[in-house]
């Protein structure tokens, strides 16, 4: 992040954009099911217990009307045990499915979920700077979670509802119309009704969910922000004003909630209105039938079992196609993150061997430039060989921190190359180049857990000694020890528990534990005292004789002693040399080197003081 | 002892909480139970109908209906009894859908109206919970606790809240109805409910750890995420892509794998509770078709039986449902709870000066964050008026822990602190902290725009002020290159600033206030020498001279102060003036030393480079 992102905001799509459109994307849904495709034993038997069940629906009423058929045959005679028997059997098997689908459903969705999720982080992972750049944290966060599990539901539970709808309106459709076509269809003309009604007000209802969603994310971001930034409320006394900022969302919350419910609360009484006109029409005609002796009671009676739940499957599917038209937009999302392209590759089959130790970077006409175009960094040369240091000063905003990270690889050059040992870095694996770094980025990132692994995160094999000796070289061992848990204390969430110099000097340990052949320390040491900053370079002294370094700082006491210094100034590097080589120079570094000067500095506030008077 | 009373006031607060909503709720649990008692109604007519069609005589009929078809005079007095049941069917369904309707809406305000009031009041409670609190929370956890927590209570307020009572009242329209009918049957027709809602409970109890243990593998799959991706530039600046996949990999597979075996028993629970519901409606159907052969029932009593029970058992079973989300609810209820015990800050006597003076005086404090170590001991300063000092020391001196303490985010363990030689545990906290402008260390800035993260100094304050401000913290410049000026939105959607940007505009946020007393922590480290010293001139010639706390690394930071303090392990081991500090042997002079070498060395160089 910092300053080189500050010249390249992009706008994020909104993540509640989730789009009506009326095409569905077949595409993206055959990526999606083929997730659950895969599991081919699991989705058989899901079809399986689907259709059985679709099936087994239709059973109670046929046997009611077989067993009223043979008791207005037989009178008290009749026998009812074939049909108690049958009907027991059909309820064995109809629970039977229900098991066997329950527990598959879930499977397949837990797999496949499992699977998306894996799929999206891996890719994540391979990911450059850029990418994380223009994507915040919870974005990234709520493709991997909600809409992971959101579209795995879908698609399997969707999935199951087509196996079961199918068959039960099949089988409905069949034993109906042999029995009775004329009514039968009857009561089918009110299907389209029910599917229409449903995909008419499942609409407005996620329409409604969807600003619920967003008004919702507006209210976890306000209180997110309100907590992380509680001391800083504080210290303004801000608790008066944030409530009334709060009040605005839950208030928007409020209305877009009651509207949502209350279109929900619509359309189970239209529901249930349609089904008891069929139920009415049903009885109406079917009863006059009989009556007139053209159709049996007991068939009329099962027509009247039949009629309360013969619309379910056209309701469920029409659902689920909604939820899907609605769901897409995850959908595009998560396949999005999925399917992006690293843009830096590791080079696989390279004609180069990874060489054993790094003997030079050369800079060559580097330049480099955002999405944005703006050339941040321009024509930059220089060539530092095992052994030595560069530091790179000059003001804010000048390019430094993009440097480094074109050093790191973490972008790579828009023009010109890095070269290690003679060879474009691009030719060697990203892995192993990386693994010969040690750096200290900028905003020193501590993870969560004891400070003991949080150094052991530099190289995951060390020993507790080895940890606790780069802590002392580090200058942190002191403060550790003093912790509450001593290397046990827990950082909290992003090293919340420690001050901002603890933090840098728990990454320089990490940094060092590496035993990286190229340390990159940008701006490592801002938030240190000069003493234990001294200490730290007395304890590096060693280290440093066969490696290369690159220091950003701006404590000019870090950087001369360093062999070679870059003055970095809107993009360029106007300045470049030894320490000595630059103060002769006398241009903006020794200007600058002698600003920090004590004296120095006195004297020219001592002007500036003047000045302001005349 | 201490604990039940607390619950009880929580209690007491969530009950009051929803105050102003409960005679909503009675109106649509009325509402429901009608609605009901109405779906039940039309089986009863359809039974008449039936009765009518299969003895083929209007003596089984029901008298009320048939006065209405003989009024139709149509064709038939059959085709006009059947079309009039089918009306009033549809009629009393409709009603029944509106009262439904009603139901959905009345608990719909009722729940979100609740529901915004909990947001509200956590939300505040949180933000007015002491500073020590946050010290052992985490910050998602205590958001989730505001919104999903929330959610969870919401959800359970609009649809289970009045479940029970729903499912009962279901039970208790039917059995008159079917009583009416036939005694023995109707007992035949509810024999296996208890058995469902026993077995309910009995699986509940039984997967509950289940259901937990899938829901923490879920928190742990998500912390690590959040873990890798917040930190995703270290784990690819240490090429441990690998060893974090496999760490995501353990938790997905974790959560995965605890989801199915937690699903695995519900499916358990469904095939064998879909069983037993079968089972009592083949009871019904066979021992209804036996009554009927015995010429005990009519078919048209023995539809309503099967479509009476069928609806009220699926129902039941559905009871599940509720009992897990009131599983969930409870614990969501205890968390909410923890947020609104939340020790708050005390509101005290206001002084009646609109602002301090700014003395400032520590006489004998200590402060402990826990047991286990001291973090400030015996700190004696006293600091005048417009004074200005300077604090230096290693890490974890203590020196952002005395700010703290100024600003009574910490309660201090012994001594007093005074304001204009009043202790500040006795004034006002607010007020306290007003007249205190800080910058702390790694500002906060809020995804807001420039304009109104400055605000948070002084709301309202003008351009003039804001451009004041600005140009003093030499950010105005850089804020007018913004796409927007002062309107640009800062953070995750906006403009991303640097470190030292961050620090200036924080800083500009502070001097907004013109608070008597300023405090800055580290605010100028990631500012370059020359950028340093224009701002530092810049507050030299300011006519608003507050006392003013200055925490720096550097010695040039702290040129300009009064006095200077030097702390380590959380002790005062030097104070004085520069010149003072300088004759004695210590850590100030060591400190410039390193620096008086290097202004030596400067000097020499300088000379040195100029000359040769």
């Amino acid at each position: 992040m910092a300053e080189n992102t500050s010249t390249n905001p992009v706008e994020l799509r909104d993540e509640f954009q989730d789009s009506e459109k009326a095409q569905m994307e077949l595409h993206l849904w055959r990526r999606l099911f083929s997730y659950i495709f895969q599991y081919r034993g699991h989705i058989a038997i899901i079809a399986f217990c689907g259709a059985v069940t679709g099936i087994t629906e239709v059973i109670p009423g046929y046997i009611t009307m077989r067993m009223v058929k043979d008791i207005q045959a037989h009178g008290p005679d009749a026998s009812l045990t074939l049909w108690a028997i049958l009907i027991l059997l059909s309820g064995f098997v109809a629970s039977a499915v229900v098991f066997g689908f329950v527990m598959y459903v879930c499977k397949v969705r837990s797999k496949a979920s499992y699977k998306i999720r894996d799929d999206a982080f891996r890719n994540i992972q391979l990911q450059s700077f850029r990418f994380f750049d223009r994507r915040p944290v919870g974005w990234l966060m709520a493709r991997l979670m909600s809409d992971c599990e959101r579209l795995s539901n879908i698609v399997a539970w969707g999935f199951l509802d087509f196996s079961w709808g199918t068959a039960m309106m099949l089988s409905m459709a069949v034993v109906m119309l042999f029995l009775n076509w004329k009514l039968a269809l009857f009561a089918f003309a009110f299907i389209p009704v029910i599917a229409w009604i449903t995909v008419k007000l499942r609409r407005s209802i996620l329409r409604t969910a969807r600003e619920v969603r967003a008004t919702n994310s507006v209210l976890t971001g306000t209180i997110n922000e309100s907590i992380m930034g509680v001391l800083t409320s504080k210290s303004f006394v801000q608790e008066e004003s944030h409530l009334e900022d709060l009040k605005k969302t839950t208030n928007k919350l409020y209305n877009s909630s009651v509207e949502n419910l209350t279109i929900s609360a619509v359309y189970v009484p239209i529901v249930m209105t349609t089904a008891s006109m069929v139920t009415g029409v049903t009885l109406a005609v079917g009863g006059l039938e009989v009556v007139q002796g053209v159709f049996v009671l007991s068939v009329f009676l099962a027509f009247m079992m039949w009629v309360r739940y013969f619309l379910e499957p056209a309701m469920e599917m029409a659902a689920w196609f909604t939820e899907m038209q609605t769901a897409q937009a995850s959908a595009e999302r998560v396949l999005a993150v999925m399917d992006a392209q690293p843009d830096i590759v590791s080079k696989v089959n390279s004609e180069y061997s990874t060489p054993s130790e790094i003997k030079s970077v050369q800079v060559r006409s580097l330049g480099f430039a955002y999405e944005s175009g703006v050339p941040v960094l321009q024509d930059i040369n220089f060539k530092i060989n095992a052994g030595e240091s560069l530091a790179i000063v000059g003001p804010t905003g000048g390019g430094k921190t993009t440097l480094v990270n074109l050093l790191c690889r973490f972008y790579e050059p828009t023009t010109g190359i890095i070269e290690v040992n003679g060879i474009d870095y691009r030719e060697f694996s990203l892995n192993w180049y990386r693994s010969q770094l040690g750096v200290v980025l900028q905003h020193a990132h501590v993870f969560s857990g004891p400070i003991l692994e949080n150094i052991r995160y530099g190289r995951i094999e060390a020993t507790d000694d080895e940890v606790i000796a780069t802590a002392r070289l580090a200058g942190a061992h002191d403060f550790i020890e003093a912790m509450e848990h001593g290397y046990q204390t827990n950082a909290g969430a992003g090293g919340s528990k420690l001050s901002a110099g603890q933090k840098q000097l728990v990454s320089i340990a990490r940094a060092l534990l590496s035993d990286p052949q190229i340390l990159v320390f940008d701006e490592a040491t801002s938030s240190v005292d000069t003493d234990t900053e001294q200490h730290i370079q007395q304890g590096i002294e060693q280290l440093l004789r066969e490696r290369i370094c690159f220091i950003i700082a701006h404590r000019l006491s870090t950087v001369r002693n360093v062999d070679k210094i870059a003055f970095v100034e809107a993009g360029r590097i106007v300045e470049f040399g030894s320490h000595i080589e630059l103060l002769r120079q006398q241009g903006r570094y020794a200007t600058m080197y002698q600003q920090q000067s004590l004296r120095e500095a006195v004297q020219s506030s001592f002007e500036l003081a003047e000045r302001a008077k005349n | 002892m201490k604990a039940t009373d607390n619950n009880k006031q929580a209690h007491h607060n969530l009950w009051a909480i929803t105050r102003g909503y409960r005679l909503r709720y009675a109106a649509a649990t009325l509402c429901s139970t009608l609605a009901v008692a109405g779906v039940m109604l039309v089986p009863v007519i359809v039974m008449y109908a039936l009765d009518v069609i299969e003895k083929d005589d209007f003596g089984y009929a029901e008298p009320f209906l048939l006065a209405i078809a003989n009024n139709f005079g149509s064709a038939t007095p059959f085709t006009s009894y059947l079309v009039v049941s089918a009306i009033i069917g549809l009629i009393i369904t409709i009603i029944a859908s509106v009262l439904q309707f009603l139901r959905g809406r009345l608990s719909a305000v009722a729940s979100e109206g609740i529901a915004r009031r909990l947001r509200e009041v956590l939300f505040d409670r949180t933000n007015r919970a002491r500073a020590k609190f946050f010290d052992h929370e985490e910050v998602g956890d205590l958001v989730q606790r505001c919104t999903s927590d929330v959610e969870t209570l919401r959800q359970f307020m609009h649809n289970d809240v009045d479940a029970f009572a729903r499912a009962l009242l279901l039970v208790f329209v039917m059995l008159p109805i079917l009583l009416w009918r036939h005694a023995t049957l109707t007992l035949y027709s509810v024999m296996l409910l208890p058995v469902i809602v026993a077995g309910g409970i009995f699986f509940f109890r039984f997967v509950a750890k289940l259901f937990r243990t899938a829901d923490e593998a879920e928190g742990k799959l998500t912390a690590v995420l959040q873990e890798n991706l917040s930190g995703i530039r270290v784990v690819q600046a240490f090429a441990r892509e690998d060893y974090e996949y496999s760490r995501f990999d353990r938790e997905n597979q974790n959560f995965r794998d605890k989801y199915i075996r937690m699903t695995n028993y519900e499916s358990w629970y469904w095939g064998i509770s879909d069983f037993v519901c079968t089972v009592q409606i083949s009871i019904v159907t066979i021992g209804g078709g036996y009554l009927v052969a015995q010429g005990q029932l009519s078919i048209g009593e023995l539809f309503l039986f099967i479509t009476l029970s069928g609806i009220v058992v699926w129902r039941i079973r559905q009871l599940i449902d509720v009992v897990e989300h009131a599983g969930k609810t409870i614990v969501s209820l205890e968390r909410v709870n923890y947020l609104l015990n939340a020790e708050q800050e005390t509101v005290q006597e206001y002084p009646k000066e609109s602002t301090a003076q700014g003395r400032i005086e520590f006489a004998n404090v200590s402060l402990a964050y826990n047991e286990t170590a001291q973090h400030l001991t015996d700190i004696d300063l006293t600091i005048e008026p417009g004074e200005k000092i300077g604090i230096v020391g290693p890490p974890g001196s203590g020196k952002s822990t005395l700010i703290r303490a100024l600003l009574r985010f910490y309660p201090i363990k012994s001594g007093r602190i005074l304001l204009d030689g009043r202790d500040i545990q006795s004034i006002d906290v607010n007020w306290l902290r007003q007249q205190l402008a800080c910058v702390l260390q790694e500002p906060f800035l809020f995804s807001r725009s420039v304009r109104e993260n400055l605000f948070l100094g002084k709301r309202n304050a003008t351009d003039h002020e804001l451009v004041d401000a600005t140009t003093q913290s030499l950010m105005h410049d850089t804020i007018t290159e913004f796409p927007k000026g002062f309107d640009t939105r800062i953070g995750e959607r906006g403009v991303n600033l640097s470190g030292g940007q961050r620090q200036r505009l924080a800083l500009a946020r502070a001097l907004v206030s013109k608070a008597p007393i300023l405090i800055l922590d580290d605010v100028l480290s990631g500012v370059d020498t020359h950028t340093e010293n224009l701002i530092l001139s810049n507050l030299a010639n300011n006519e608003h001279q507050p006392t003013t706390i200055i925490v720096a690394h550097r010695l040039t930071t702290i040129r300009n102060v009064d006095r200077i303090l030097v702390m380590e392990h959380g002790r005062i081991v030097q104070l004085g003036t520069h010149t003072e500090l300088l004759a004695k042997p210590g850590p100030y002079r060591e400190l410039c030393d390193i620096q008086g070498l290097l202004d030596e060395t400067i000097q020499y160089e300088t000379e040195l480079a100029a000359h040769g």
